[in-house]
């Protein structure tokens, strides 16, 4: 289990509250959060390389922002990425662009989001997707991208009952 | 409150495409240091959809060490080849951040090729 686009605060929240099971070494993945395709088709071949390299296939990912962009990429790769469960926070919708193989998914899909994000707004993505495979989930709370990721969230509205 | 901060940059933003006031630029350029990480996510998205027109206020950013990491990072994601030289000596920055920044920016340079 890993968090591409997201650490820090959330992550120690997560280990220590939701999954113990969450990966903890220091060499966990991160990417350059860049606002390209490019940053975000080599932050998913990275990903990639990452997973293969500590034969950790089949991990649950908590995602963030364009990091769900970032795991969607990785398992459409050559080679792809194989993903138990993939929770989406907050993600911008670039459908087809990014979309997730869902045969290389073997639990489930999950997008936890606000109401009229701001980044998304800007970043000209959709705010909710609408494929039967991805559930949805929006929390009350308006226009606040990194909501989504801010353990005071989680516990105020019981973010992990939905995953 | 970010919010009304948020839609003063998308106004900045529209206003800077339509007059090329330099000044409306390094307003986005300044919310990059912002500590509120939405305004500072908008005005890093809006400058990557400035394209051109934001490479020397980020060229200009990057040579008084402003905003770095980030800065480095939205160089490459405009990506134009003219400054990947100015982005180089980064690599080895004395400062682990910035000079694994300038490192993945090196990166996506060389993937668009």
């Amino acid at each position: 289990m890993t968090l591409p686009g997201a650490g820090g605060d959330s992550h120690t929240y997560i280990l220590q509250n939701v999954r113990p099971d969450l990966y903890k070494q220091p060499d966990r993945f991160g990417w350059s959060g860049g606002y390209s395709d490019a940053a975000r088709n080599l932050a998913g071949e990275d990903l990639v390389q990452w997973v293969n390299q500590r034969r950790e296939q089949g991990l649950d990912l908590i995602t963030h922002s364009h990091g769900g962009n970032v795991a969607m990429q990785s398992t459409q790769v050559n080679t792809g990425l194989t993903v138990g469960e993939l929770i989406l926070l907050s993600c911008p919708v670039h459908i087809p662009k990014y979309q997730p193989n869902f045969g290389m998914i073997t639990k489930r899909a999950v997008s936890i989001r606000v109401h009229l994000d701001l980044v998304i707004l800007a970043d000209r993505g959709g705010q909710r997707f609408s494929l039967p495979q991805i559930t949805e989930n929006v929390l009350p709370v308006w226009f606040d991208h990194s909501a989504s990721h801010k353990p005071e969230i989680w516990q105020k509205y019981n973010v992990p009952a939905m995953l | 409150m970010w919010v009304f901060q948020a839609i003063g940059l998308f106004f900045t933003a529209i206003a800077w495409r339509l007059t090329g006031a330099l000044r409306l630029g390094r307003t986005l350029i300044r919310a990059l240091s912002s500590r509120n990480e939405n305004l500072r996510n908008i005005a890093g998205i809006l400058l990557v959809r400035a394209g051109k027109r934001a490479e020397p206020l980020l060229q200009e950013a990057l040579h008084r060490r402003e905003n770095l990491p980030m800065t480095l990072t939205l160089l490459a994601d405009l990506g134009d080849r003219i400054v990947e030289k100015e982005i180089q000596p980064f690599s080895t920055d004395r400062d682990p951040r910035v000079a694994e920044a300038a490192r993945q920016a090196l990166r996506v340079f060389e993937s668009n090729r």
